[in-house]
């Protein structure tokens, strides 16, 4: 089943996005919002939920960080 | 020429159809053709008992009769493949077809892969002799039969496509989808309206029951805007829109001493719990009812009966049957009296039509209220404004100068009366990426009403800003909620109303709301549907979120009791705007959260924007205490208690 993620680090997300790539996170966009003073990629993943401790996530740098991104809904009764 | 197959669509036969050496078809007057070569045999079928579709043969000589043939219809292309001018199927596409035992099979399966957008469908009559293609895409073919055999080249036109067709084909869906609804209604009628009383069917009939109270308001009114297709999918989450029906009915006897009943000529909708309900009672409560002048309409094979007048028609009523002098029910007399102590009230204005369109197997359109009437109406029907003192608070401001953002499924910007509260800029649309926040849903036009509506808002003063972050499914992804958020930031905005959640924590999201903060966007939440438990962005400290209450003050069952609620404001049976000028009743904390995002508005109208912490401490002083404070869960139910907007702008 395929979800979605946020990831996001300190520093620039440009450079891992190709790593990110390789461990079978599709990029999707990046986004930007105007109160947060960083970027975050949002990624696709296939498969299970994908471990956030992952050792081959954080081998790639310690300040990555990464959390499924929530499906939203009105809250009519 | 010997004949053609076809069937009738709106536009006229339409003719498919096929001998051993021609295929034909049909569009206006013209018919064009092609002929083809026998097709070798193909054995790798096996079409058991199937009989063939029912289809018109129309002569030449203007006649029509009915033959059946077998359709098989493909969504892949290698229907069928060639081998030395030989047609033979192509094995390794044998789950992609289908056999359709008739017409109406053949429409539904071409309807249902239109409708999911598969285009590329060939389909032609396979019978165990050979197989001819019909239609396939990609090739022009628009020659006539005579000009066609003429030109001697019938091998290049096999897999030929008559592109012509192709717009009768999709004239015929139409057709198709209405047959589709029709069978399910068919089905589904065939079902209940049995007089078998198996499981299956008694919990088909209490299913029904319990759907058609879920569209039924508690005292304001049954709710607009539902399909047959929508009812007898039962899908709750798409009949639009629905209604909050509490679980606790009142009794009869409860009702006349609370003075509960609605005083105004009304349709009251009286069910009865008892199973064995017949033919014969009905008859019985219908003579009855001539009897004592009283406007009765039972249901033939439903429990319900329903009786227009108001409380004192339905204690008559009540008073009758219960009088022994008319106990003419036989044996099932007390049973009736005794579930008819079982009242259960609501209005049921629409449900004799309901159940009459839904016996033909109709579309309900809504019903919408007469313009002449519609003011009285809302008089007594916005209870909710009332209840908030928000009318008063509308005599020293209307929420002028306060700009409020909706956060949701876009909104109808063009509604009479919403569209004087939009700028030339309206929003933003984050699902499809232009400037464009147009609602294709409802909800978000619904809680506009609220915010600011001429007659069903709060501030109807303010400036509306609509960011359509939800599909028109009314779902989306966090990611497009936070960026409508952060337009509000961008773009200078008192208030984002956010009538949405998801259970799910997350930390982005958190950090976030503490950084919108800090920016001065007062963000309003609604608390949650399910009861107990954090719903976010609510739950987050920054956010104030927003809990449901009746018409009665008191806690909505389905309203989230959590730490995090600040406040509580009307939620159960709101009267606002839909899109397409029309208006309609919706429940929900999604209906609440915006009671409060007009109150905001109307408290940064009469103080300037002086902070959401200002806003807080007022909602806290100045809010009307609800619940017993004894209870420990009283402040996670209702907050501070039910706003009060004429005492925030003082």
């Amino acid at each position: 089943m395929e979800k979605k993620y946020f990831i996001y680090c300190k520093k620039g997300l440009d450079e891992y996005i190709d790593k990110l790539e390789e461990l079978g996170f599709f990029y999707e966009k990046k986004i930007e919002y105007s109160v947060l003073d960083y970027e975050i990629g949002k990624f696709r993943y296939r498969g299970d939920n994908f471990n956030q401790d992952s050792k081959c996530l954080k081998s790639i740098d310690d300040t990555i960080r990464i959390e499924e991104i929530p499906i939203v809904k009105i809250l009519k009764k | 020429m010997k004949g053609v197959f076809g069937y009738r669509s709106k536009k006229g036969i339409v003719l498919l159809g096929i001998d051993n050496k021609q295929v034909l078809f049909s569009k206006d007057d013209k018919i064009y053709g092609i002929q083809t070569e026998q097709i070798s045999h193909v054995n790798s079928l096996d079409f058991g008992n199937y009989n063939g579709i029912d289809a018109l043969v129309a002569s030449t000589d203007g006649t029509l009769k009915r033959v059946r043939k077998n359709v098989l219809i493909s969504t892949d292309f290698e229907f069928l493949g060639s081998n030395n001018s030989t047609y033979i199927l192509n094995q390794n596409i044998k789950s992609n077809l289908k056999h359709c035992k008739n017409i109406e099979d053949m429409l539904l399966f071409l309807y249902s892969n239109f409708a999911k957008g598969q285009k590329n469908i060939q389909f032609g009559f396979v019978d165990k002799y050979d197989a001819k293609t019909l239609l396939s895409p990609g090739i022009d073919f628009l020659e006539t039969p005579d000009e066609y055999l003429k030109s001697g080249k019938p091998d290049a036109q096999r897999f030929s496509t008559n592109k012509g067709f192709y717009d009768v084909l999709l004239s015929s869906l139409e057709y198709a989808s209405s047959v589709l609804e029709k069978r399910q209604a068919d089905a589904f009628k065939k079902t209940f309206f049995s007089r078998k009383t198996d499981k299956k069917l008694r919990d088909a009939k209490h299913e029904l029951k319990d759907t058609i109270l879920r569209y039924m308001d508690y005292h304001n009114g049954p709710l607009e805007r539902f399909t047959i297709k929508n009812f007898l999918q039962n899908k709750k989450d798409t009949v639009k829109p629905t209604a909050y029906v509490p679980k606790k009915r009142w009794s009869l006897q409860e009702e006349l001493d609370n003075e509960l009943l609605p005083r105004g000529q009304k349709s009251v909708l009286i069910t009865f719990k008892n199973n064995n309900y017949s033919k014969k009672v009905h008859e019985s409560i219908y003579s009855l009812s001539n009897e004592i002048g009283l406007a009765v309409r039972p249901f033939l094979n439903l429990p319900l009966i329903s009786i227009k007048g108001d409380i004192k028609d339905v204690k008559k009523f009540y008073d009758t049957i219960s009088d022994k002098k008319y106990n003419k029910f036989g044996k099932q007399s007390k049973t009736l009296l005794r579930d008819a102590k079982k009242f259960a009230y609501s209005h049921g204005v629409y449900i004799p039509e309901l159940i009459d369109a839904f016996k033909k197997g109709e579309k309900i359109t809504p019903k919408k209220i007469a313009p002449h009437s519609y003011k009285k109406k809302t008089l007594d029907e916005l209870w909710n404004l009332k209840n908030i003192a928000a009318g008063k608070a509308n005599q020293i401001t209307t929420g002028d100068g306060a700009k409020v953002g909706v956060v949701d499924t876009g909104t109808d910007y063009t509604h009479p009366e919403l569209s004087d509260r939009f700028t030339s800029t309206k929003g933003y649309d984050f699902v499809r990426n232009n400037p464009d926040p147009i609602d294709r849903h409802y909800h978000g036009t619904h809680v506009a009403g609220t915010v600011a509506g001429d007659l069903t808002g709060v501030a109807p003063g303010c400036t509306l800003y609509a960011l359509r972050v939800l599909n028109s499914n009314g779902s989306g992804s966090l990611d497009d909620v936070m960026l409508g958020v952060d337009w509000c930031v961008t773009n200078g905005l008192d208030i984002a109303n956010l009538s949405l959640g998801s259970p799910t924590f997350s930390f982005i999201e958190e950090e976030f709301y503490k950084e919108v903060y800090k920016r001065g966007l007062t963000v309003i939440a609604a608390a949650g549907n399910s009861g107990y438990g954090a719903n976010y962005p609510a739950a987050h400290d920054t956010v104030i979120s927003v809990a449901a209450v009746d018409r009665f003050n008191e806690h909505a069952e389905f309203s989230n009791i959590y730490s995090t609620n600040v406040i509580s404001s009307p939620g159960v049976g709101i009267l606002s705007t839909l899109p397409n000028n029309d208006k309609g009743v919706l429940s929900g904390t999604s209906m609440a959260s915006p009671h409060i995002a007009g109150g905001a508005a109307l408290f940064y109208s009469a103080h300037g924007k002086i902070g959401q912490d200002k806003f807080r401490d007022s909602l806290k002083d100045k809010s009307k205490e609800l619940g017993n404070p004894d209870d420990p869960d009283n402040r996670a139910k209702f907050g501070f208690g039910l706003i009060q907007c004429d005492r925030l702008v003082d």
